[in-house]
């Protein structure tokens, strides 16, 4: 080919031969990045998924994080049940309380023991009945006997009670039981009932005389304190349950004697029998899933799912708070600090040494001390806001961590700005007057920033642990307010037996710690790939 | 080019100027360590005109174009811009001299913020001088005048909203000149803008900045280490060597009839592209490094590599032993022990009395020291020729035709 063969094409042309595309922004291209890193992804999901299970998780349970039900204590989430009768079954609890259940793992309520013997057999109440009053059976029962001046006669029932007192302590027994009273052929003179311990409440409610001020009346009364319970048997009619002593479950806890060392992996020393109306049961019959408290419930019957729950949002809500506090505080602090240079930045850079050099466990107990009593609140539109109250331990926990942990945050901006600032660009920007303020907000800081997120990615998940640290401490948010941390002190003491008090708040821990960082390490790679390790 | 400059009046007088940087090591060391970057450096530059400077690697030249710029504050002398001493000038006053002098930097892929757009660039000069303000429509009048810089640098309007990544290092480059011409500057000062593009660009930037300089009348301070390129873009050359300025000549006289000791050896390292160039062979090799600009010692700076400062003391000569006219002087070779290769005595070292016993034992006849007046007297700036400056004590003993 000669040179004639080709021709000069004009300036205009080469131009617009040029190949253009959609520019794009360095977030954008970040964002690209990042999403080609799986782990990084697989972290940033994590984390939506904890803050949405923090957020809104707790809508969806029917329990709040400070119910307690007793009956219900120390549930494991998954449990054996014996099947008693046909469509009747029961879980025995490890504290060797009964519950009757479903066969899906619903718990109905607690049966109670009525005595205990002297080795090891409970016997427990196994059926309620159902009483219907009718409405002309009701009413004044008058006794046909003399009753005793201890005696409690209630009209309404045609009961009297009289306290007696045996092996157990104060019980109170049936003395005397009207031939009209509906609990003629159900209940039988001589029966007694243990008020002071833990009886079925249901049935002394009956006996219960609303009339009545005397002492055992007034015991059941404020026993129960259930006016609700009261009320609606006043209605007279309608039915009512309540538990009887028969027919009986009998649980045998044997200690079997066995060598330590013979016994086989997984079994226990105790051999449970369950004996109900004569039949033993020995085999549990399904190993089923709580349904009522999918986590199980702690020693005071809270639900530990929505305590979890619970526990994200002010874990989380340290984290972040204390996060953006850093944020400002730290760029704020850093980037005066790194672009003022000289005297300005030893001065400021030599506090920061002196903050970093307390211990934060200190800084912590001494803040606690100070701002216990100190309360700030705002009336705002005719509304009353409380911003801060020291007692709680929140807002002492999350004005620690936002007063300490920005450190690091100048820290590292400092160091930043000062690699920065002797670039060509901001000696242009200086060059063309750019105003100090302009230059940092505009040139350094958005340079520095990749460093930055990656710095408050990793400082969230270091916000929750010191969290967690701190309440596992006792230096936390104080009862009945959840954290992860003190959720795990509470599982603590209950460890062996109930591990999976313990297993859930730490899941929810290593889980948040784990998406963090990855999506921090994602965030590192895709903000600078230089740094991109192996 | 070639009229005189002093019946006019200069546009930038930088007189006795001075940068020194604090290199004291620590908060307790007693001893105070200053790096002399300039140290009292004098020239003018004229209107219209485009003064080179030129000087290896840490001379002090950019460091020189960032003082006038006040990006480093002046440790003395002063900056006479327009009749204003803006080394007297509080940072908060300057705005209204920033818009007159502009810099063009060295490294295009450093000189730009990345997370900025080309027209976020561009007009952060017009928005910080609020050069639209009083228009009707200073927005639309923003963006004209941002297209028409595009254009006038070889970009294109698409280009506008670019990010830096996005173009080649020349184009960058185009970008920062841009930049600098927003404001509509009187000075610009080029602190090697072409040294880090390709050659076929570098042709291409400079050009460019010569149209620039016909069209509107500018000003350049033309920092370079490109001797040819110097030579072909400078009305004026001044040559710096370790914070001294050594010589000032128009470009022509200074490549034709270079006087200095040093500007010969940086004339000579120029190479010339023909295998049968008469002075091949001719090229002026320094000895040993440049010497630390920290607490310089006084005398000529050039003292320590200069063929001229040597002079030879010779044993019978004058009344004084031959002994006591080597202590105290400067050693300008290197003297090894004839058998063990032991040093004895360093090149630029001062000659105790011992030294001078043990060179006195060995029997020499002559040893090679410095001229006094080099090590111990700094020279000043003289006009040997007509606008032909130069800083050395014996530059009328030396061959002014260049060789």
């Amino acid at each position: 080919m000669a040179n004639k063969d080709f021709e000069f094409i004009s300036r205009e042309e080469k131009l617009d031969s040029e190949q253009t595309r959609r520019s794009l922004t360095y977030w954008q291209d970040v964002w690209r990045r990042l999403k080609k890193n799986r782990l990084a992804m697989i972290g940033l999901i994590g984390v939506i998924i904890i803050v949405l299970f923090g957020i809104l998780g707790p809508i969806f349970t029917p329990y709040k994080y400070s119910d307690q039900v007793l009956d219900f204590s120390n549930l494991p989430p998954r449990f054996d049940i014996y099947n008693i009768a046909d469509d009747e079954y029961i879980f025995l609890t490890k504290e060797y309380r009964v519950l009757e259940t479903t066969s899906k793992g619903e718990l109905i309520s607690r049966i109670d023991n009525i005595h205990k013997d002297q080795v090891n057999k409970i016997y427990y109440f196994a059926k309620e009945y159902e009483v219907t009053l009718e409405a002309n059976t009701v009413g004044n029962y008058t006794p046909t006997e003399t009753l005793g001046a201890n005696a409690v006669y209630s009209t309404k029932w045609g009961i009297a009670l009289e306290d007696s007192t045996n092996a157990a302590g104060v019980i109170a027994q049936i003395v005397y039981i009207h031939p009209n009273s509906p609990f003629q052929g159900v209940l039988m003179e001589g029966d007694s009932f243990d008020i002071q311990s833990n009886q079925n409440l249901t049935e002394i409610m009956l006996l219960a005389d609303p009339n009545s001020t005397s002492s055992a009346s007034t015991l059941i009364e404020g026993r129960m304190g259930s006016q609700a319970v009261i009320d609606a048997l006043e209605a007279n009619n309608g039915v009512e349950y309540f538990v009887v002593g028969d027919p009986q479950i009998e649980v045998n806890f044997s200690y079997k004697l066995m060598d330590p060392e013979d016994r086989p992996a997984g079994y226990e020393d105790v051999l449970i029998t369950v004996t109900y109306e004569g039949k033993e049961l020995t085999e549990k019959s399904d190993t089923v899933s709580n349904s009522t408290y999918l986590w199980g419930t702690d020693s005071l019957g809270r639900d530990i799912l929505t305590r979890v729950m619970y526990g994200a949002r002010i874990s989380l809500a340290v984290a972040f708070v204390a996060t953006i506090v850093n944020f400002i505080i730290g760029i704020t602090y850093g980037s005066i600090s790194g672009y003022k240079g000289g005297g300005v930045d030893n001065f400021m850079m030599r506090v920061v040494d002196i903050i970093n050099s307390i211990p934060l466990t200190l800084y912590v107990i001494l803040l606690m001390v100070v701002l216990r009593d100190v309360v700030i609140d705002v009336t705002l539109f005719g509304r009353y806001f409380v911003i801060f109250k020291g007692g709680s331990g929140l807002g002492t926990i999350i004005f620690a961590l936002g007063s300490v942990y920005w450190v690091g945050m100048a820290r590292l901006v400092r160091g930043q700005i000062l690699g920065l600032k002797e670039q060509e660009y901001v000696l242009a920007a200086r060059t063309i007057g750019v105003s100090t303020t302009k230059i940092i907000t505009r040139h350094l800081v958005p340079n520095a920033m990749g460093p930055i997120i990656v710095s408050m990615t990793m400082m969230i998940p270091s916000a929750v642990f010191t969290e967690a640290f701190l309440s596992f401490i006792g230096l936390g948010v104080s009862a009945p307010q959840a954290s992860w941390g003190t959720l795990a002190n509470d599982a603590l003491s209950g460890l062996t037996t109930y591990p999976y008090q313990l297993f859930f708040p730490a899941a929810a821990i290593a889980v948040t710690m784990l998406a963090f960082n990855f999506l921090g390490d994602g965030l590192r790679d895709a903000l600078d790939p230089r740094l991109r390790k192996g | 080019m070639s009229e005189s400059y002093n019946t006019q009046k200069p546009l930038l007088e930088i007189k006795n100027l001075k940068k020194y940087f604090d290199k004291s090591r620590g908060l307790f060391s007693k001893e105070k360590r200053f790096l002399t970057a300039i140290d009292d450096v004098s020239f003018n530059i004229y209107k219209g005109e485009t003064f080179g400077l030129v000087g290896e690697s840490g001379c002090g030249k950019s460091t020189t174009g960032r003082t006038i710029v006040k990006l480093y504050e002046p440790t003395a002398g002063s900056i006479i811009f327009d009749g204003v001493d803006l080394a007297t000038v509080k940072e908060k006053d300057m705005l209204p001299y920033r818009r007159k002098i502009q810099m063009i930097f060295q490294d295009p892929y450093a000189s730009l913020n990345g997370r900025m757009t080309v027209t976020d660039i561009i007009a952060e000069g017009i928005d910080t001088h609020k050069i639209f303000d009083d228009m009707p429509d200073p927005n639309k009048a923003k963006q004209e005048r941002i297209y028409e810089l595009l254009e006038s640098v070889g970009l294109k309007k698409e280009h506008a909203n670019r990010y830096p990544h996005e173009f080649s290092g020349g184009q960058r480059q185009r970008i920062g000149i841009a930049r600098a011409l927003a404001v509509d500057p009187e000075l610009i000062i080029c602190d090697e803008p072409i040294s880090a593009l390709d050659v076929s660009i570098q042709a291409q930037v400079v050009n460019m900045l010569e149209d620039f300089q016909k069209e509107r009348g500018l000003t350049y301070l033309f920092i370079a280490h490109d001797l040819s390129m110097v030579k072909h873009i400078s009305d004026r050359i001044g040559v710096m060597y370790l914070g001294k300025l050594m010589e000032v000549a128009t470009s022509d006289e200074l490549y034709e009839y270079p006087l200095h000791p040093y500007t010969k050896a940086l004339l000579s390292s120029i190479p010339v592209p023909d295998p049968n160039n008469p002075n091949k062979g001719s090229r002026i090799v320094l000895e040993g490094d440049v010497p630390s600009p920290i607490n310089p010692k006084p005398g000529c700076r050039f003292a320590s590599r200069c063929e001229y400062s040597k002079s030879v003391v010779y044993r019978n000569e004058g009344s004084k032993s031959f002994v006591d006219r080597l202590e105290g002087r400067i050693a300008r070779v290197t003297l090894l022990h004839p058998e063990t290769n032991e040093l004895i005595v360093k090149s630029n070292q001062v000659i105790t009395r011992e030294i001078a016993e043990y060179i006195d034992s060995l029997g020499k006849d002559e040893f090679v020291v410095g001229r006094d007046r080099c090590f111990s007297e700094t020279p000043e700036l003289i006009e040997v020729k007509k606008e032909h400056f130069a800083a050395c004590h014996y530059i009328n003993d030396l061959d002014g035709t260049g060789k």
